[in-house]
């Protein structure tokens, strides 16, 4: 479980995390939604301790991760996959080297076990014969998906996506769904997906949250979210923003 | 003075404006105050994640490589005409006034002690330097870094510690290279535009030559390559921003690598000779 207490990051003078508390339940899909620069990302990499928060707590498995030594902190790492938005593959690695890499950390895994591993994980994300590619030579979609086979060759407990299919085609951005899916029914993780992608959101989450101000506004399931009164979670969810002026107002 | 405002009503001179001159001095000095503190912050990181050998031993070899191998054809260019023009030099200023055989004690000389560690280590601060800044600068704006680490890598250990530890190592093989192919081609001007004999330049050569001159120019070069590389990496590691940033990376890598390099030149000389 993923318990986050009150959490609060000032970048400058911009209050971007203020009071964020939100719980994530064991095996379910959590989307974070929010306008661009609400924090979503920000909130992501405090999870794994990417980002350090300047008060506030982020417990992991009842593990608070930013009490945790070093070490603690890279094996804690180890159980949890993050997708990037922009994939952050190494680029002067091939994509089979970009997926073993998480694997070359485990120190019980033999060549023949990782080389096996990778492949497995490129034949859940539809990229076999991919592997001898530079990630120079694909197009985002790929990018993407082996951004996702990298997180989950480690066959983590939790999967953090930052904004999966911001910049894809329709098309590509059902398929990336189709995979967040797949990876939480056939792997069984627990899920945390930040999106402002409204359609995905409803697709693949168990439950969505949305970010506001620094805070969660509204926290429930895609039904509770398509039936609030709320004016500021109504105006971002259907693409209002008088909705939202108003509500400042 | 008129202050003038795109969009806006002249609002003339005011009192505050006088201000911004302190301020632009207040920023500057906090700003260095806080990339000593990161740059101390980030050698004692170095330090504590060289034991973390299995992550940083695998990139060991390709960066005695990257930095080492592949800088030697810069530096053995620039030694080689510098060690031309130290021949002609000190064969125009001693003619007439001390044996010719003084141009190969000058050459010597000057190239260990001097040239050879201080032009190699500015050369490579342009090419090495700015390579690591421009890598890793890239590296940290496109997330890189940020998904070594979540891959359970420490990012010094795999980034920083085999590159500085390349570069204390190739600094000094590179600098002996240097020395020698700078002596021998002051040794080969020598011979053939200042009518000196191979036993006249050598003859020079011994007369002043003492075994603590290499080792001083080694501990120089040891020095550079140390200062090179984590001049490298702390800007690259610490690079904001997207292309711009990485731009301003690299060029403050050169420039502050080279600084240094002279600082240290003169410490060192200060302090060991």
């Amino acid at each position: 479980m993923i318990e986050i207490r009150n959490l609060r990051k000032v970048f400058g003078s911009k209050q971007v995390l203020n009071g964020f508390s939100l719980t994530v339940q064991e095996g379910e899909t959590l989307s974070i939604i929010g306008p661009s620069g609400a924090g979503k990302s920000v909130f992501l990499k405090t999870v794994i301790g990417l980002i350090e928060p300047d008060a506030g707590e982020v417990w992991v498995d009842g593990r608070n991760v930013n009490a945790l030594p070093r070490d603690d902190l890279y094996e804690l790492r180890r159980r949890v996959g993050y997708v990037f938005q922009f994939a952050a593959l190494f680029d002067s690695m091939t994509i089979r080297e970009n997926v073993a890499m998480g694997l070359r950390r485990i120190k019980t895994m033999s060549e023949a076990e990782i080389q096996s591993r990778v492949s497995a994980s490129l034949y859940l994300v539809d990229l076999e014969g991919a592997e001898s590619r530079y990630p120079s030579e694909l197009s985002g979609g790929m990018r993407k998906r082996a951004g996702l086979a990298r997180a989950i060759a480690t066959q983590p407990k939790y999967l953090l996506y930052d904004e999966p299919t911001s910049g894809l085609d329709p098309v590509t951005t059902t398929t990336i769904d189709e995979l967040v899916i797949r990876m939480s029914e056939e792997l069984n993780v627990t899920a945390v997906v930040v999106t402002h992608d409204m359609v995905s959101a409803y697709r693949i989450s168990d439950r969505i949250a949305m970010l506001h101000d620094g805070a969660i506004r509204l926290v429930g399931t895609p039904d509770d979210l398509r039936a609030t009164d709320d004016p500021i979670v109504k105006g971002f969810v259907e693409g209002r923003p008088e909705l939202t002026r108003v509500a400042h107002a | 003075m008129a202050r003038f405002q795109y969009g806006a009503e002249d609002v003339g001179f005011r009192p505050r404006d006088l201000l911004t001159p302190v301020q632009a001095v207040g920023r500057g000095a906090l700003s260095g105050v806080a990339s000593v503190g990161k740059g101390g912050f980030l050698a004692v990181r170095a330090v504590q994640t060289v034991r973390l050998v299995d992550i940083w031993a695998p990139r060991f070899v390709p960066m005695l490589m990257s930095i080492g191998v592949a800088s030697i054809p810069i530096a053995l260019f620039i030694l080689t005409f510098t060690g031309v023009v130290m021949a002609i030099q000190a064969s125009y200023t001693l003619t007439g006034t001390v044996p010719l055989y003084f141009v190969g004690a000058l050459v010597g000389k000057t190239v260990i002690l001097e040239l050879g560690p201080v032009l190699t280590g500015l050369a490579l601060a342009g090419r090495v330097g700015a390579s690591i800044a421009s890598e890793l600068g890239t590296m940290r704006v496109t997330e890189q870094i940020d998904a070594l680490e979540s891959l359970a890598y420490d990012p010094v250990a795999y980034l920083v510690v085999p590159r500085v530890l390349a570069g204390m190592i190739m600094f000094p093989v590179i600098t002996v290279f240097s020395m020698a192919i700078g002596i021998i081609a002051g040794w080969l001007t020598a011979l053939a535009m200042l009518d000196m004999t191979t036993p006249e330049f050598v003859k020079g050569l011994k007369l002043f030559f003492d075994n603590y001159d290499i080792q001083f120019a080694l501990i120089k070069a040891w020095s550079f390559g140390l200062v090179v590389t984590g001049v490298g990496c702390f800007y690259g590691f610490h690079t904001v921003g997207g292309a711009e940033g990485v731009g301003h990376a690299t060029t403050r890598a050169v420039v502050v690598g080279s600084m240094i390099i002279l600082v240290l030149d003169a410490f060192w000389a200060a302090t060991l000779l």
